[in-house]
């Protein structure tokens, strides 16, 4: 998935680590995962015609392609809205349709930017904030003590 | 990955899509059926719309096909535990049928079955309306209720309605032949006319809910026209009519929104390849020895877009055609419009005839036209005062804030 990764800037030799990481190298050190995350509504349970599911599916795409174009997806799904959830010292499993979640997680993109004000820069596109939906940015950790 | 030169998504592909799925499973299913139809074919959209976030698959419409004929099968599954008649259907048997179904002139005929289901006189004309909107059109609640100015909650009521009558009155889902066949047909061209009127001559609705109104109706129109049975001559005249308003639906609006007069507008904008469908179907449909109202409002219609200035009218004919148009069938409003036509073809005396004809209780919320025409007739005789009285009468009953508008402009013009 690295190395769908566009043309960035890159310092060369900038970094002594580059050499010792191989692959990781590749990478311009100064840049950081961040994870968007999008909580909303179920799709399913709002009054979407047809013809809005299009035109807001239009506009993911765009964002998708604007993204990639800038070499910024590291990597990015979509969820079913069914939700399983396992809880408590009993391991509690619970069955939830996702219509009936305020906040569910639609899914998430994670993009490689420079600081967490680029990743909200990025998420200036995302289609759903009409819908009351929210995104969620998160600094990917790196684990590093291995 | 996807392909950067990927084209777009067809405009309306989706809403196009969901009013044929709906149709050909309903043609499997029975109206019976309606809600869990529409419940899956909605879902298809939605997957469709995860899926494709990333990227465009190559053949959208055939992808959508696809995993539509996939649901049918499923659906068929889930149905097959309480209903007798698909018992009988093995499981090749109805891939077999899914496919048959899903070819093109199968579609179609699921559409117009569905309309023409949609108009069953059990249902009342709002209903009916609302219905059609909703399952031929795939337009959602809100944008039902957008389009014909009710709450979302009055158009969830009518599609409720809408559907238990259906299955309470075990509507069969066909063409109606024989003897059925006239009355309904008429009624399916009046929801038409009606869609595409809403559309047309709305002054409150967003631009977009207006073009698509008058472009569902002149779709399903087209519909009707394919069909051996239902291509008959009012059905031409009435798709020849919408050919000749769509054709100035454009320079109707200016930016700032607001409705331009036929006056005013850009005729040279007028688009002309509509203006030459609508002569083509005008042909088809005077091959009859009865002309209905479709074909006489296509006279007028025609006779507007013919001008090439408002200044070459013709009035005489205008008048003929509303004379006709009123002989046909009387309203108030045929008569106001032909008071007017009179006063721009300058037969004064002829003007007010018409104008004293008109029972202006009978207008309703349009009453302010009536007392409008007066002001009018007086303005051009001459006599400001009484203009300015029968003005002062259309302000006191109108509604419309850009009807209300004109009225104060023509007031302060008589000044």
């Amino acid at each position: 998935m690295r190395s769908k990764v566009g043309p960035m800037p890159v310092r060369a030799n900038s970094n002594p680590a580059s050499i010792r990481y191989g692959i990781e190298a590749q990478q311009p050190r100064f840049m950081k995962d961040f994870m968007l995350i999008f909580l909303g509504q179920d799709y399913a349970a709002l009054d979407l015609s047809p013809e809005q599911i299009q035109a807001r599916m239009g506009k993911w795409f765009a964002w998708a392609e604007k993204m990639k174009a800038q070499g910024l997806i590291n990597k990015g799904e979509a969820l079913h809205s069914p939700v399983r959830r396992v809880s408590g010292p009993d391991r509690i499993v619970t069955d939830q349709p996702g219509s009936e979640i305020k906040e569910l997680i639609g899914g998430y993109y994670i993009v490689r930017v420079a600081d967490a004000d680029a990743a909200v820069e990025v998420a200036q596109d995302f289609p759903d904030y009409d819908l009351g939906s929210t995104v969620e940015i998160r600094e990917v950790v790196v684990f590093d003590g291995m | 990955m996807s392909d950067p030169g990927h084209p777009a998504l067809v405009e309306h592909l989706f809403r196009h899509q969901y009013g044929k799925y709906v149709a050909i499973l309903t043609r499997l299913f029975g109206v019976a059926h309606l809600a869990m139809i529409e419940d899956a074919v909605q879902d298809t959209f939605l997957k469709a719309s995860l899926a494709w976030r990333h990227s465009l698959p190559e053949h959208p419409e055939a992808w959508l096909t696809t995993a539509a004929k996939r649901r049918t099968i499923d659906l068929f599954r889930r149905v097959r535990a309480d209903e007798q008649r698909l018992e009988k259907l093995e499981l090749g048997d109805i891939s077999a049928t899914v496919d048959e179904v899903f070819l093109d002139d199968q579609i179609a005929d699921a559409q117009l079955r569905m309309l023409f289901t949609a108009c069953h006189p059990a249902l009342s004309a709002p209903d009916q309306l609302a219905f059609a909107l909703r399952t031929v059109s795939g337009f959602s609640q809100a944008e039902i209720a957008a389009a014909l100015l009710a709450r979302p909650e009055t158009i969830k009521k009518r599609l409720t309605r809408a559907r238990r009558e259906i299955i309470r009155h075990q509507i069969a889902f066909v063409v109606p032949q024989g003897g059925s066949l006239p009355a309904r047909l008429d009624r399916v061209l009046q929801v038409l006319y009606l869609i595409f009127n809403e559309g047309f001559h709305s002054t409150k609705r967003e631009v977009l809910i207006r073009r698509d109104l008058c472009g569902e109706a002149m779709r399903l129109c087209r519909l009707v026209l394919m069909h051996p049975l239902t291509q008959k001559p009012d059905a031409h005249a009435l798709f020849a009519l919408m050919c000749f308003h769509a054709a100035r639906l454009d320079t109707k609006i200016d930016d700032a929104d607001e409705i331009i007069d036929l006056r005013h507008q850009d005729r040279n904008r007028w688009h002309q390849p509509l203006i030459l469908l609508g002569h083509r179907h005008m042909e088809l449909a005077v091959d009859t020895d009865q002309l209905s109202n479709y074909h006489y409002e296509a006279a007028i219609a025609h006779e507007h877009v013919k001008a090439t200035a408002f200044a070459k009218t013709d009035w005489d004919q205008l008048a003929h055609w509303y004379g006709c148009l009123q002989a046909l069938s009387p309203t108030p409003l045929n008569l106001l419009n032909l008071a007017v036509v009179e006063m721009h073809a300058e037969r004064m005396a002829q003007a007010r005839a018409h104008l004293t004809e008109v029972d202006p209780a009978q207008l309703g919320a349009r009453r302010y036209l009536y007392h409008g025409c007066w002001a009018e007739w007086h303005r051009r005789s001459g006599d400001s005062p009484k203009a300015r009285e029968s003005l002062t009468a259309a302000l006191a009953c109108v509604s419309n804030d850009y009807e209300r508008a004109y009225l104060e402009r023509k007031l302060v013009q008589l000044d």
